[in-house]
């Protein structure tokens, strides 16, 4: 398969903010700032960053609702923003979304089999009895019991919500799931259980997964490849794997060394980062990370806060954007 | 004497819909210098536990049915609100769980801990905005004294929740109680605001209640841990032997979910099947019977109390790391099967 | 893994393996909101007793010309205000005349129908006459008419014109949404009472002869003005409301499924706003109520020998004099006005708490 399913080139996003108070007016965020990703039929690609880094931003124009600045989003050699008609039509059946919050992410007002029937309903090639089994079919795949087909998602515990959420983005069997956090609002005990299931319905169904999680332990479950984001860049880019054992971006190293292992005392030295991360509205010169970089040192006088580090191959299947060399 | 000592607490919300007995039954204590972490899902009664002690509970619709908070020998339950307003802020600090919303939008961060400050102390507004600027340097935020004007929407999450921090502990209050205070925080954030928990701890000999759902959280920074479920501690250990040797059910399904998060990449994960009971009709046993993978059907008809457990010795004997001399309760029929199973978790 | 197109292969689920269930589910529906709503509704003794009230004071209202009262505009030169007495007193008598106002075709049917059930049969002046012999109760049953016109007036306005709009204005937005609500802004400048006057004294103008009818009555200028300003305040929130929601995660994701906008604003935006506009319907009805009898009772209102409850109100108040207080002249509107301004609200209450968002779970 040498055509991957889903292509982002060079995505620039860009905000026009018109903020008085401490900003000058007009400012404009950069939200993100030339981002390349691949992901193949099937494959499973986590997007891991903090606030403010763009990764939301980007799963926006994977999916349609963000339109890139510049740069593009190709699903299967298609560009997404110049989709029209039915090839949009049938873009937007292929790419599908289970977002963070799975109580706002439904129609409160709705029983949860409404939800679940809407796609089908706009979509419109099956009827409606049909439509009915179809959202049957889907509960079952997601471990819904079906007695829970009329009710309203405030009588659904957090997980049983997401759960539908799941089904709704199956109903119309995309290609591509993009989940933004799918667990962080979740319980623990719950937490598990759909990260299971989302591997369960990828090989099930062959899904290709692109999703946003900062819960690392959730990404190094679900994710062949992670792209690690920074400020609206790719920091580095690596089989998860490989990141897991040997980050080489000093950013990577301090995020996989903040998680705290449940395992008392077996806590590896941990990187604090100094300082706070910084505001997309002013970014820093050079590297974005440099001011909070602990590696600086390292580097040539000044080199980080004058040249910004290109995204250069660092063996067979690893990106990474720091001037400095690998250190373990 | 301890710090802190709670016994017996039951609280119940009165609902339209009906009682829901939100705390069970909860004892626990807190040293000085201790951290202890109170950990449970949402749902568990855990904050419910934590407002209730400083009577931040709106009553009705809660009634404290019975329990005692012996604080530095008075017993905070039976305070009135001249006194507990005392308490609250100077002896015992709160930092609730969302700094957004626990910080008033309209007021300068410095003007809130400053109103904090003078309600306790006899302090000039510039002598309040001195100790208000240390106690913010204290907890990290550069540029301490310009930040004092700063509204909250102007700082970042961390920022925030380290204001929060400086007006907790400005006036140097002997126990802290700390509501999820890294749940809406990054990851890197988060391992910076819990260093900055425990040096407070060390520097000041602090005690600290720690309410949390993340276990690594836990497992990092906490003395002792007590587990809740549905309203009640079902377990309470030193923070080293719940996690080589739970003893209840419920903790281990949620240490083994969380270690498979760390296992091999393709391994499928534990997780704790079926969903808690409805608060509205609880079940007359064990109230974790239903998804519990060692129950008898002895469980389903009365509450096991919560005991010292047994058993420790035969797991010491058979290999296992414990500390037998450990302060431990269960809340188990059948802890002794659990126990026997802690050489299984990885 | 394999190839799909969007029909050559087969489909990950077995549908058919469901067609009974389908059909099972869809006898399964349970009660549907609505009727929740209304138990929720029926639950305050108040709210039950607000609601009969209006819902009696309605009938009344409409079939006022089919009940044996008086005429409430047959005059009795030279009378004196006759106080209110007892119905046990004076049940009835058989003096009665068919005197009116020009009456509409229905009105008129219902009226001979009374002739003919009741004959010369009439109420007694349970609730007094006036200086013109008028019986009290009679014109306010009449009266009612014209409060209860205004608020259907007003309600009705309000939802057709207010809710559309505003739901426009906050799903399109833009360019749209300033121009909408620019001209809701400058509506809502403009003291109203100021446009009733402009209209009035305009439209009484081109009167040539003396005698010769205005273009259009003060009524009707009324419920013109009512109609153009009482959508206001709804556009407004439910402006505000509908922008909330379509930032909302379940907007977005029918977005996401290729929702179009009147899909959107049909299935998702409509609904949860509709308890907002009940709401605020309940606050505009009771303030449209004062305010035709406040334009009344300047003598802006409706004119005699048509009959509201802001004309018997200003009657009553001029008949007041330190010699003889004709209490019941005011007391009788004041009392009746009270009161379904008062169900109104407790209804309003009432279907907030039925509607409302439903309760998040006890966690």
């Amino acid at each position: 398969m040498s055509e991957p399913l889903l292509e982002v080139r060079d995505l620039h996003v860009r905000f026009a903010t018109r903020r008085g108070g401490w900003f000058e007016a007009r400012r404009e965020l950069h939200a993100v700032r030339g981002v390349d990703l691949r992901l193949e039929r099937g494959g499973a690609l986590g997007l891991v960053g903090e606030s403010g880094c763009g990764k939301s931003t980007v799963a926006r124009a994977v999916v349609g609702l963000q339109r890139p600045s510049s740069g593009g989003v190709f699903i299967d050699r298609v560009e997404r923003s110049k989709a029209r008609g039915a090839q949009a039509r049938e873009l937007r059946r292929r790419v599908s979304i289970v977002f963070q919050d799975p109580y706002a992410s439904l129609d409160p007002r709705l029983p949860v089999s409404a939800s679940v029937l809407e796609p089908l309903a706009i979509d419109g090639r099956l009827r409606a009895r049909a439509r009915r089994m179809r959202v049957l079919a889907a509960f079952e795949a997601v471990g819904l019991d079906a007695a829970l087909y009329h009710r309203y998602p405030h009588e659904l515990s957090g997980g049983q919500r997401q759960r539908v959420a799941i089904a709704r983005a199956l109903v119309l069997e995309p290609d591509l799931l993009v989940c933004d956090e799918p667990t962080s609002a979740l319980d623990l005990s719950v937490r598990a259980q759909i990260v299971n299931l989302l591997a369960e319905l990828r090989t099930r169904f062959g899904l290709a997964l692109l999703f946003i999680s900062h819960d690392l332990a959730v990404v190094r479950r679900l994710a062949d490849e992670i792209a690690v984001m920074y400020l609206g860049q790719v920091v580095e880019r690596a089989p998860a794997l490989q990141l897991f054992d040997a980050p080489h971006h000093p950013y990577t190293k301090a995020l996989l060394s903040a998680v705290l292992a449940p395992r008392p005392g077996a806590q590896a030295e941990r990187i604090v980062l100094s300082g706070e991360p910084p505001s997309p509205l002013a970014p820093p010169s050079g590297c974005a990370f440099h001011p909070r970089c602990f590696a600086r040192e390292r580097a040539p006088q000044g080199l980080c806060e004058r040249e910004t580090p290109e995204l250069a191959a660092r063996g067979a299947q690893r990106v990474c954007a720091c001037h400095l060399p690998h250190a373990p | 004497m301890s710090l802190l000592e709670v016994k017996n607490l039951r609280v119940r919300f009165d609902t339209r819909r009906g009682p829901v007995q939100a705390v069970e039954h909860v004892s626990l204590r807190v040293e000085r210098g201790e951290l202890v972490a109170l950990v449970g899902e949402s749902g568990s009664g855990k904050s419910v536990s934590a407002l209730a002690l400083l009577s931040l509970l709106p009553r009705p619709p809660a009634v404290i049915e019975t329990g005692e908070a012996w604080f530095e020998g008075r017993n905070l339950l039976t305070l009135g609100e001249r006194e507990l307003r005392r308490v609250r802020g100077a002896q015992i600090a709160l930092v609730p769980q969302d700094p957004n919303t626990a910080l008033h939008p309209l007021y300068t961060i410095g003007d809130q801990i400053v109103e904090a400050l003078q309600l306790h102390r006899e302090l000039s507004r510039a002598a309040a905005r001195d100790v208000a600027a240390q106690a913010l340097s204290e907890v990290g935020v550069p540029a301490a004294r310009e930040r004092l004007d700063a509204y909250p929407h102007e700082l970042s999450g961390g920022l925030r929740q380290r204001a929060m921090i400086a007006m907790a502990i400005a006036l140097e209050p002997k126990l802290l109680i700390a509501d999820e205070p890294t749940t809406a925080l990054d990851v890197t954030v988060q391992a910076q605001i819990l260093e900055l928990l425990a040096r407070l701890r060390r520097e000041r000999d602090l005690g600290v209640l720690l309410i949390t759902h993340d276990l690594g959280l836990v497992a990092q920074y906490a003395d002792r841990v007590g587990v809740m479920y549905c309203g009640a501690i079902v377990e309470s250990a030193p923070t080293r032997e719940l996690f080589r040797a739970p003893a209840h059910p419920y903790t281990r399904g949620l240490l083994a979910s969380a270690r498979s998060l760390d296992g091999p990449q393709g391994a499928k994960l534990e997780s704790i099947g079926g969903l808690p009971p409805d608060p509205l009709a609880p079940p007359p046993g064990c109230a974790f019977a239903a998804r519990c993978t060692f129950a008898v059907e002895a469980c389903t008809r009365a509450r096991p109390p919560s005991l010292p457990p047994s058993g420790l010795r035969a797991l010491a004997s058979s290999g296992v790391e414990v500390d037998i001399a450990a302060e431990r309760r269960v809340a188990c029929f059948e802890h002794e099967r659990v126990l026997a199973r802690a050489g299984d978790l990885a | 893994m394999s190839e799909r197109s969007a029909s050559s292969t087969p489909s990950w689920f077995r549908d058919a393996d469901y067609e009974f269930a389908a059909v099972q589910i869809e006898r399964l529906r349970p009660e549907s909101p609505w009727r929740k709503a209304r138990e929720r509704l029926g639950r305050r003794a108040s709210v039950r007793w607000s609601l009969r009230f209006l819902v009696f004071l309605a009938l009344l209202s409409f079939l006022a010309p089919l009940l044996p009262l008086p005429s409430p505009a047959a005059i009795t030169v030279a009378a004196e205000p006759a106080p209110p007495v007892a119905p046990w007193s004076a049940f009835g008598d058989h003096k009665f005349v068919a005197e009116y106002w020009e009456l509409n075709p229905l009105d008129r049917a219902l009226v001979s129908l009374r002739t003919s059930l009741f004959g010369k049969w009439r109420t007694g002046p349970w609730l007094g006459t006036d200086a013109l012999g008028r019986d009290v109760l009679a014109r306010v049953v009449w009266g009612s008419r014209t409060s209860l016109l205004v608020a259907l007036c007003a309600a009705l306005t309000s939802l057709v014109v207010g809710v559309t709009w505003g739901a426009l204005a906050g799903l399109v937005g833009g360019r749209l949404d300033n121009l909408l609500m620019r001209i809701v802004d400058v509506l809502f400048a403009v003291p109203t009472i100021f446009i009733v006057i402009f209209t009035l004294s305009f439209l009484d103008a081109p009167k040539g002869a003396v005698g010769e009818a205005p273009l259009l009555s003060r009524e009707q200028v009324f419920f013109l003005v009512v109609g153009a300003v009482s959508w206001l305040s709804m556009a407004r929130v439910v402006r505000g409301q509908v922008l909330e929601l379509k930032r909302s995660a379940f907007v977005e994701a029918a977005r996401i499924a290729g929702a179009s906008t009147p899909w959107i604003l049909r299935v998702h935006v409509l609904p949860n706003v509709l308890g907002l506009v009940i709401v605020n319907l309940t606050l505009t009805l009771p303030s449209v109520i004062l305010y035709e009898a406040f334009l009344s009772f300047l003598g802006l209102g409706v004119e005699p020998p048509k009959v509201s409850w802001g004309l018997l109100a200003a009657e009553g108040a001029e008949a007041l004099n330190p010699l003889e207080s004709y209490v019941w002249l005011i007391a009788a509107p004041a009392v009746v006005m009270a009161l379904t301004l008062f169900a109104l609200q407790t209804l309003g209450d009432g279907l907030r708490d039925a509607f409302g968002v439903e309760e998040r779970s006890e966690r």
